[in-house]
């Protein structure tokens, strides 16, 4: 196992130890759970039954245990096991973030590499004022726009849901805006950097043709710097499809962990945070080793 | 001879300066300055220049549209809400809410973030690791998550929403600081500095900090229009500002039950955040044009 390694896993754990014990310190947590005037004995019965009567450390030691052992807790609301409840919304999450992605990558590149071939065109300077914009542009507020004109106004696409093609379009925009918009700048940034390089020049003389060398040449090389901001940008991505699977009614992770913090469902939103921050661990990990791949000069230590 | 020149400090202070400056700055981002200053100066004054009381209802005129559509009703230049509420006076309340808890949250963030990354980087050993740590923990986590894990404990209040907005982005100035802090610790003013006994205090903020101020400057840029999203964001979701205050995120939140009948109660207040997003964030780029600072992103 590697450093790396070691220090992600020493994150998480971290992180589950200080959400595990935020969310014991505030008390009212069974106040949520029962109506308003449930008589002493039934809430007592129902503080035991929860096992919230137990020190911290105890409960501690049970939630650890139990984790260890692949148990990852109860829902409050709904008594079952929180990793079946995620899983179920795992799928659709899953496809949102996919197509998210694969709209940034697909589309993003091919404008980022037209934005600097072409560069002091119109063509090109209205593609950056795009992805300016999109930058620019709240995720929620372009989804409410979205909704408003094509949902609303035209009646093209339907509103909420996951259930057909058309329902993947808009929240697909919304949550890959930002993404797409940064995959574009730097995909530019970077092909400018490289086109100026003396070993273009050098393919260029010996007749390697445009195609080749924009593609083969050029953008392997550009790809480094896309890498990084397609891993930095991953917390963001999460961060916003949350507040887009509120809005569009996606049934997904995001939906269940706003719904888990409304309705104060500890063990819930626990799995919810720690689910998320063990795949933002993991995919910082994985761009690290992908640097590898894509350039074997660098070689990821430790 | 008595020819008079000026000397530098005076130079300084000559009244065409400031003018001059400001005419070298491009067009467009002489505009964007405008626009940020009528806002600020429209949510200072939010109570005077609003045309009617924000939470004032009249049921009798509910859902009128903006002036221009049929039904408009004269006064209510951007229509009525669900109540009858004045949107446009909504809106510049909204804007000084929205504004505010950014500002507040930029400058809780700044001085942690600032301070924390002085100290990691001019400390260094275990001090610095920790610090390092609980960064690489909140990189770790999306910081939605975050807010919504402290609104779910410590409830939806106010002062709990200057809170997540003060921790959001205190490490991205931390980072920052304390890279700078870490390259200028061995160039020889620092040195000579500590050579001639100054302490440690002086030596920080005297003479590095000043050093460091530029790419705090362009951040904090970027953090403020990363606040205003945070912030509507979260009272969008109902978690951030309660009723009756409204910022804009929450007027978008709860007009969206009416987006079919009555769309401008959520259009007029998402483009004014998309507006104030675009132009700080255009006056951060060209800050950092300008200032020719590069951040790690």
């Amino acid at each position: 196992m590697s450093i790396r390694t070691a220090r992600a896993l020493l994150t998480l754990w971290v992180i589950l130890t200080v959400v595990f014990v935020a969310t014991r310190m505030s008390g009212d947590t069974i106040d949520f759970l029962l109506p308003e005037g449930t008589d002493p004995d039934s809430r007592a019965a129902m503080v035991q039954y929860l096992g919230l009567d137990r020190s911290i450390l105890e409960q501690y030691a049970i939630y650890v245990r139990e984790l260890l052992g692949g148990h990852f807790g109860l829902s409050f609301y709904e008594r079952r096991p929180v990793e079946v409840i995620y899983l179920e919304r795992l799928g659709p999450s899953l496809a949102l973030y996919a197509s998210a992605l694969t709209l940034a990558i697909v589309l993003g590149m091919p404008l980022g590499i037209v934005a600097a071939l072409k560069r002091n065109t119109a063509l090109a300077r209205g593609i950056m004022t795009a992805a300016f914009l999109g930058y620019a542009i709240p995720n929620f507020v372009l989804a409410i726009l979205l909704l408003l004109i094509f949902s609303f106004h035209l009646g093209w696409l339907p509103s909420a849901g996951a259930a057909t093609p058309a329902h993947y379009v808009m929240p697909t925009l919304a949550v890959g805006s930002v993404l797409l918009a940064a995959v574009v700048r730097f995909t530019r940034s970077s092909m400018l950097d490289v086109l100026s390089q003396d070993y273009l020049r050098t393919a260029r003389a010996k007749g390697v043709s445009e195609r080749v060398l924009v593609l083969r040449h050029a953008l392997r090389n550009a790809l480094i710097p896309i890498l990084t901001v397609i891993g930095l940008q991953v917390t963001n991505v999460l961060g916003a499809a949350v507040i887009i699977e509120t809005v569009f009614a996606w049934p997904g992770l995001g939906e269940q962990i706003v719904l888990a913090t409304i309705r104060r469902d500890y063990p819930t939103l626990q799995f919810g945070v720690l689910g998320f921050a063990a795949v933002v661990v993991t995919v910082n990990l994985a761009v690290d080793l992908l640097y590898s791949v894509v350039d074997p000069r660098v070689r990821v230590g430790g | 001879m008595t020819l008079a020149f000026p000397s530098i400090a005076e130079a300084d202070r000559r009244p065409g300066r400031a003018l001059k400056a400001w005419r070298r700055i491009p067009l467009g981002i002489r505009l964007c300055f405008l626009v940020v200053a009528l806002m600020v100066l429209a949510a200072a004054l939010a109570p005077w220049v609003s045309p009617m009381d924000p939470d004032h209802q009249s049921l009798l005129s509910r859902l009128r549209p903006p002036v221009g559509f049929d039904r408009a009703k004269a006064g209510y230049l951007l229509g009525t809400d669900q109540l009858g509420r004045d949107v446009l006076s909504r809106c510049i309340h909204g804007l000084t809410v929205t504004l505010g808890m950014a500002a507040l949250g930029a400058t809780i963030s700044l001085t942690l973030g600032t301070g924390l990354g002085l100290l990691s980087g001019y400390v260094g050993g275990r001090v610095d690791d920790a610090i390092m740590a609980v960064v690489d923990i909140q990189i770790a986590v999306p910081f939605t998550l975050v807010a919504l894990l402290v609104v779910a404990i410590a409830g939806t209040g106010i002062e709990v929403l200057i809170l997540v907005l003060g921790i959001a982005y205190w490490e991205q100035y931390a980072r920052i600081v304390r890279g700078q802090v870490l390259a200028l610790r061995s160039l020889p003013f620092v040195e000579a500095g500590r050579a001639i006994g100054m302490s440690n205090s002086r030596l920080l903020f005297r003479h590095i900090l000043p050093n460091v101020a530029s790419p705090i400057i362009v951040q904090a840029t970027l953090v403020i229009s990363n606040l205003i999203l945070l912030e509507s964001s979260l009272s969008f979701l109902g978690l951030g500002i309660q009723p009756p205050t409204a910022s804009l995120g929450s007027m978008v939140g709860q007009g969206r039950d009416y987006m079919a009948s009555a769309p401008w109660i959520v259009a007029a207040p998402a483009l004014l955040i998309v507006a104030v997003a675009l132009v700080v964030l255009l006056i951060g780029d060209w800050l950092r044009d300008s200032l020719d600072v590069r951040l790690s992103d």
